[in-house]
């Protein structure tokens, strides 16, 4: 391929900034930068925007998802003129235990009416921090969202009931009991007085804060139970509202124990995102055509700043400075060298280390970042929804909710064709575990997909069919799946930075947190994104329907 | 505003009446002068000189008047005719020849012509039975039949139906219940329920209480504590809530609520009339 | 009541200064016209200028074709939009809305499409509030319909007092109507006891729900129209004398007891001779009892002793209460002997009849009239006065178990 396709020469030569991959993470600081007046390059290898943050035809995304777990050739370093010193980048493999299955040929015919997304399930927060930074940066001009429309919450008894997860939630839940009712909208209000007492005492006012320093250090799981909420409401507000990942009743043994003052913090979150903005129904949105349109967005104000956009241009190695090993810049595919002060560069990339060479100068200026955990996911193509007349819902499965040893709670998005990512009449489901190895994961994967979809291989519909007569509620029948397990990889402050893999949180909040301190780390005196006024007026949700 | 400044001199002026303190700080002629400006030939009074007519403007003239004791200046036939050709069949009362029916209406036609005395110019029993029409479940009233109750529009009805003796219609422990579940935690009234505290709502829920004997429902304290929270201590004005911007509207009012709560140093303002006590006494004991 | 907006930045006053010139001189150009919209949009308040676009379009009016006047109407909607925008709560914008809206054709649509963005905005702007009952009253929009709105606005926020409200309002008219699926009461009394439930368990302190709650106990308990419930002499009783009062007693105040309204007959002669008046009345003639004398004319004259009189409202409708709601029919009959020899004697004992409270008790010793009295007060209870139904009993048990679970759980916090 490299040899048929010619390279653009890229000019200028030399750049503030050259930031490889355009994941979210890399995509938001090139538009930082530009923003703050750096001349940026930035440079991916694949002809779409994204990386691990793309959203893709199902075609592509198979061959993303494979090209990924490829090691390409040419490692080791070579010296090259002018005191310099060329070590080969290689790709690492983030996606292992791959299993794409395919029930129906017919879904192939619809590849590109797809939009994947590689990092599901994702969404926002209405209040949530990519929310105010797409509004800061005036991204937000460039993406459409529309709302999820439901939530359900898997109850003790295998049941999807709605998540009551605001005032009028509760009032409208037909599952909770009245005195239910009661206790939750009663602890709402408890959490909702807490915070603006804090609020209050922080601008001087009375002190009166409701919760104590004591129990907001003590863990969440075990404060809700003090306030004597039953088991039910508890599980709800733990795993369907503040988003835990860990059983929270596990004792000692919990991996991630979430503290009151955490907890609150979420649901207040959760609470300011219900009616932000006044076409907004729920706490949760979606960006209209997939999760790629994020960093496209951030791509797009950054190209409006001043950055140089390059894509289908792999970077073969990195220019190090012989004598010093300080980083001077990059060699691309076309034999083009570019320098630049800093470095950017996308997990997926890293430095072979050949044993000719002194590893210390590598390590000098990249460090590769440790896996930091695994994360099963998979996307499923149905045909129907899992509940009638709804197109996009969330669905969370809490620890032990589907076989008792589940470690962790599993979280289900599904979207319709309303929110542009399918064709009419068919689903996307994107399904996301924590796990510790794929067998796990791979556990908790199938026992969603049994648990919601009927599932039989191409040419046994019919007969299949009739063995459903006993199941009440008709299932959707899946027509394909693909199965995965991925690296978690934190970001790394080296003197060449390394942005984040995408994590198993549902919304960008622990991410864009990584990414504005590699922000501040490259560029400690220029700002992330100043300030701009009219950040309420400029949002853009869907159908802000104005008088005729 | 340009277009209510007849009633903005009503606020001031009584305000100043109610501090005791109207002789001493206006000019009584020139007030006088410019209300009469602002008559229009069919006998009302306009918002300000050269604007149409309405009944809201006409009661606030009649009632500056009534605080300088020159009712005598007024044609008083003229505008009772303009007020009596107000009310319609039904004996609600029209704003203007434009039509806009609303029991505001029926208390300023029935306080204008009580004022003038000349009440039984018009169809009291009709007037009475649409204000009752406007009667709500909660035991309050609202602008027209089927209305939501709203605690200003419940002082014109209840206003009305006191001036014309006809408080036995009102269900006085409902409505007294509705009303003074209007104080909020602050101290401060509502106008209704789940809404934000208002310094106007000192008067129009207060007097209503007042006229319905149930004025002890409600803590008189913590009411008397948020209006004055509510003053400008630089200025001297009043607002609508503890720090916002003061204006003589909401001066007014938190004067006449003060008033009404026997704040010391006071003149008594009368709950129906909404002018001073001695005002009042005035008028109708001669 | 009010609204204080800011004095606009722009030179107001010579606006205002010229379109007083052009509303003195009846001058309704384009550009007189503008200029008033542009005053307008700077104080939706100005009472005045939406006086002059009345009459701008008063003068129009008269030449135009009915093009050009809907283009006009088009044109005044517009206006007002604008000044909707800048104050929610201008009444004088909503009112020239009524006004112009009530001249001619305009879209149903248009309207309420303006009213639900309107009242998604502000959900408990009043005078969208009654503009929707407006609109919904010129435009024949079912309450049914109506009602499903107010569900949606609870939905989205159920401390929303004006809907509430206006539930309460549309079941009535659907209550009096007797539409199918309000009737019979109790059915959907039970669905709206389990919908307001869920207001106030969530929020008990939300003041709207309770409210709603007391509306509901009200239609529960409460009779909705006016009824008759006792009447001296009782219905079945025997009288023996030929001068005596005849009461009513209602539950509640009406008026409207005339011998039109009341007929009153003895065999099967109509009397004519009556005059009913009330026993204790407001000063608009409602009174609770009512109160006339017989005196059987010329007794001899009918051939037997003994005769029936009925007395009867099922003829007419007149008997209205303070709302205005009809008395249900009701009649009752009883008999009188007339007897020669006693006579006199009723006559004497007729006149110490007394209603006042000191006089009462003189009458125990007077046998014939204790007799009398005695059957007035047993008489209470025997016209259909509901003896409450099984379902109403039950449904405030219900409630009150209900409601005690709230108190139990509400302890908690």
């Amino acid at each position: 391929m490299a040899e048929t396709e010619p390279y653009p020469p890229i000019d200028p030569t030399n750049f503030d900034l050259i930031v490889i991959g355009t994941g979210l993470p890399e995509s938001i600081i090139a538009a930082a930068a530009s923003t703050a007046g750096k001349s940026v390059l930035h440079l991916d290898p694949n002809p779409h925007y994204g990386s691990h943050y793309s959203s893709l035809s199902l075609l592509d995304l198979t061959s993303f998802l494979n090209s990924q777990t490829l090691n390409p050739q040419n490692s080791g370093t070579e010296d090259a003129p002018d005191h310099t010193t060329a070590v080969n980048v290689i790709t690492r493999t983030i996606y292992s235990d791959i299993e794409i299955s395919c029930y129906d040929d017919s879904v192939t015919e619809h590849s590109r009416k797809l939009n994947l997304d590689v990092a599901g399930p994702r969404v926002l927060f209405c209040a949530d921090a990519a929310v105010d930074l797409l509004l800061k940066s005036s991204a937000n001009q460039y993406v459409e969202f529309k709302n999820i429309d439901a939530s359900y919450v898997c109850d003790g008894n295998g049941e999807l009931v709605s998540v009551p997860d605001s005032k009028s939630a509760v009032f409208k839940d037909r599952t909770l009991k009245y005195s239910e009712k009661n206790q939750l909208n009663s602890f709402f209000k408890l959490v909702q007085g807490h915070l603006e007492a804090v609020r209050a005492g922080d601008s001087g006012g009375d002190d009166g804060r409701i919760v104590s320093d004591e129990d907001l250090d003590s863990p969440f799981g075990v404060f809700l139970e003090k306030m004597k909420l039953p088991p039910k409401i508890k599980s709800i507000i733990l795993y369907a509202i503040a988003m835990v990942d860990y059983d929270q009743d596990a004792g000692e043994s919990c991996k991630d124990v979430l503290s009151t003052r955490d907890g609150i913090a979420r649901l207040a979150l959760y609470h300011s995102s219900v009616g932000r903005f006044p076409n907004a129904l729920g706490a949760l949105i979606y960006p209209l055509y997939g999760q790629g349109e994020l960093p496209q967005a951030f791509c797009r104000r950054a190209a409006v700043k001043g950055c140089l956009y390059v894509l289908r241009m792999p970077v073969i190695s990195f220019l190090l400075n012989k004598d010093s090993g300080d980083y001077k810049g990059v060699k691309l595919i076309s034999g083009q060298e570019i320098t630049s002060n800093k470095l950017v560069v996308d997990p997926s990339f890293i430095l072979t280390s050949s044993p000719s060479e002194s590893v210390h100068d590598v390590s000098k200026v990249f460090d590769a970042g440790g896996v930091g955990g695994k994360l099963a996911r998979c996307i499923c193509i149905t045909k129907g929804s899992i509940k009638p007349d709804t197109s996009s819902c969330l669905v969370i499965y809490p620890p032990r909710s589907l076989y008792p040893d589940q470690a962790t709670s599993i979280r289900v998005l599904q979207l319709g064709s309303s929110l542009g990512v399918c064709p009419s009449g068919m689903f996307v489901f994107y399904v996301s575990a924590v796990c510790d190895n794929a067998l796990e994961g791979k556990k908790a994967l199938h026992a969603v997909i049994d648990s919601l979809f009927s599932v039989h291989t191409s040419g046994t519909a019919e007969s299949s069919s009739t063995d459903q007569i006993e199941s009440t509620e008709v299932k959707p029948t899946l027509l394909w799946s693909a199965l995965y397990m991925q690296d978690v990889i934190e970001g790394s402050m080296g003197p060449v930075v390394m942005t984040p893999t995408p994590d198993g949180n549902l919304n960008y909040n622990g991410l864009l947190h990584t990414t504005s301190k590699l922000f501040r780390k490259l560029y400690p005196d220029d700002e992330f994104f100043p300030e701009t006024s009219n950040i309420e007026t400029s949002e853009k949700l869907e159908d802000d329907s104005e008088l005729a | 505003m340009e277009h209510l400044r007849i009633n903005g001199a009503y606020w001031g002026l009584t305000t100043l009446d109610i501090l005791d303190k109207l002789a001493a700080a206006v000019d009584q002629e020139t007030i006088i002068s410019w209300v009469m400006s602002c008559q229009h030939e069919s006998g009302g009074f306009g918002g300000n000189e050269g604007h149409d007519p309405h009944l809201l403007y006409t009661l606030s003239a009649i009632q500056i008047l009534a605080l300088f004791n020159k009712i005598d200046t007024l044609d008083i036939e003229k505008v009772t005719s303009y007020i009596t050709a107000l009310q319609n069949e039904d004996g609600s009362f029209s704003g203007d020849k434009w039509g806009e029916i609303d029991t505001r209406f029926s208390y300023v036609a029935i306080c204008s012509l009580a004022l003038l005395k000349q009440l039984d110019k018009i169809n009291v029993g009709k007037a009475v039975s649409y204000i009752i029409s406007c009667k709500n479940l909660d035991g309050g009233f609202g602008c027209t039949p089927g209305a939501e109750s709203h605690a200003g529009q419940i002082f014109c009805c209840v206003g009305a139906l006191a001036i014309t003796g006809s408080l036995h219609y009102v269900d006085k422990d409902l409505l007294g219940w509705w009303l003074c579940e209007r104080q909020v935690k602050s101290g401060g009234l509502n106008g209704r329920p789940e809404k934000l505290p208002d310094v106007c709502y000192s008067w129009w829920v207060l007097s209503s209480l007042i006229m319905i004997d149930r004025v002890h429902w409600i803590d008189k304290e913590k009411l008397v504590k948020f209006i004055l929270d509510c003053q400008d201590k630089e200025n001297g004005g009043i607002s609508d809530r503890p720090d916002d911007a003061v204006d003589v509207f909401h001066t007014y009012f938190g004067v006449a609520g003060l008033s009404l709560l026997e704040y010391p140093g006071l003149k008594a303002i009368d709950p129906a009339y909404a002018l001073p006590v001695d005002v009042i006494s005035r008028i109708l004991l001669h | 009541m009010h609204q204080l907006s800011r004095r606009p930045s722009f030179d107001h006053s010579s606006l205002q200064t010229q379109f007083l010139h052009n509303h003195h001189n009846n001058i309704y150009t384009k550009k007189a016209l503008e200029l008033n919209a542009k005053l307008i949009e700077a104080n939706p308040e100005f009472m005045t200028a939406w006086n002059y676009r009345k009459l701008a379009f008063q003068h129009s009016q008269s030449e135009a074709d009915s093009d050009r006047i809907q283009a006009i109407i088009d044109e005044e909607l517009r206006v007002v939009e604008i000044a909707l925008r800048k104050n929610f709560k201008s009444y004088g914008a909503w009112q020239h809305r009524k006004w112009v809206i009530s001249k001619g054709n305009s879209s149903t649509e248009r309207e309420l499409k303006l009213l639900n963005l309107f009242q998604k905005r502000d959900t408990r702007n009043f005078h969208a509030w009654n503009y929707r009952r407006f609109i919904t009253g010129l435009k024949n929009i079912s309450d049914d319909k109506e009602l499903q709105f107010t569900t949606d606005m609870i939905n989205d926020n159920f401390s929303n007092y004006s809907a509430w409200h206006n539930r309460s309002v549309l079941l009535s008219h659907l209550l009096e109507k007797k539409v199918e699926g309000y009737f019979p009461k109790e059915i959907f009394l039970k669905e709206e006891y389990e919908f307001v439930r869920n207001a106030v368990f969530t929020d008990p302190d939300d003041q709207s729900g309770w409210f709603y709650h007391l509306w509901l106990l009200d239609q529960t308990v409460n009779v909705d129209t006016p009824i008759l419930v006792s009447s001296w002499p009782p219905h079945g009783s025997e009288i023996n004398k030929t001068t005596f009062p005849i009461v009513l007693c209602f539950n509640e105040p009406v008026e409207g007891v005339t011998l039109h309204t009341v007929s009153l007959q003895i065999e099967n002669d109509l009397f004519t001779n009556v005059t009913w008046s009330p026993l204790s009345t407001n000063k608009f003639n409602h009174g609770q009892t009512w109160l006339t004398h017989l005196t059987i004319p010329q007794a001899e004259l009918y051939s037997s002793k003994i005769f029936q009189v009925k007395i009867s409202s099922e003829s007419s409708q007149g008997v209205i209460s303070l709302s205005g709601v009809p008395c249900r029919p009701w009649s009752f009959t009883f008999t009188v002997s007339v007897s020669h020899d006693l006579q006199n004697v009723e006559e004497r004992s007729l006149r110490r009849i007394s209603f006042t409270d000191e006089n009462f008790a003189k009458f125990d010793v007077n046998s014939n009239v204790t007799d009398l009295l005695k059957s007035y007060f047993e008489v209470t209870g025997n016209y259909e006065q509901p003896a409450p139904s099984k379902w109403k009993s039950e449904m405030i048990s219900s409630e009150i178990e209900q409601y005690q679970e709230l108190l139990t759980s509400a302890e908690w916090y």
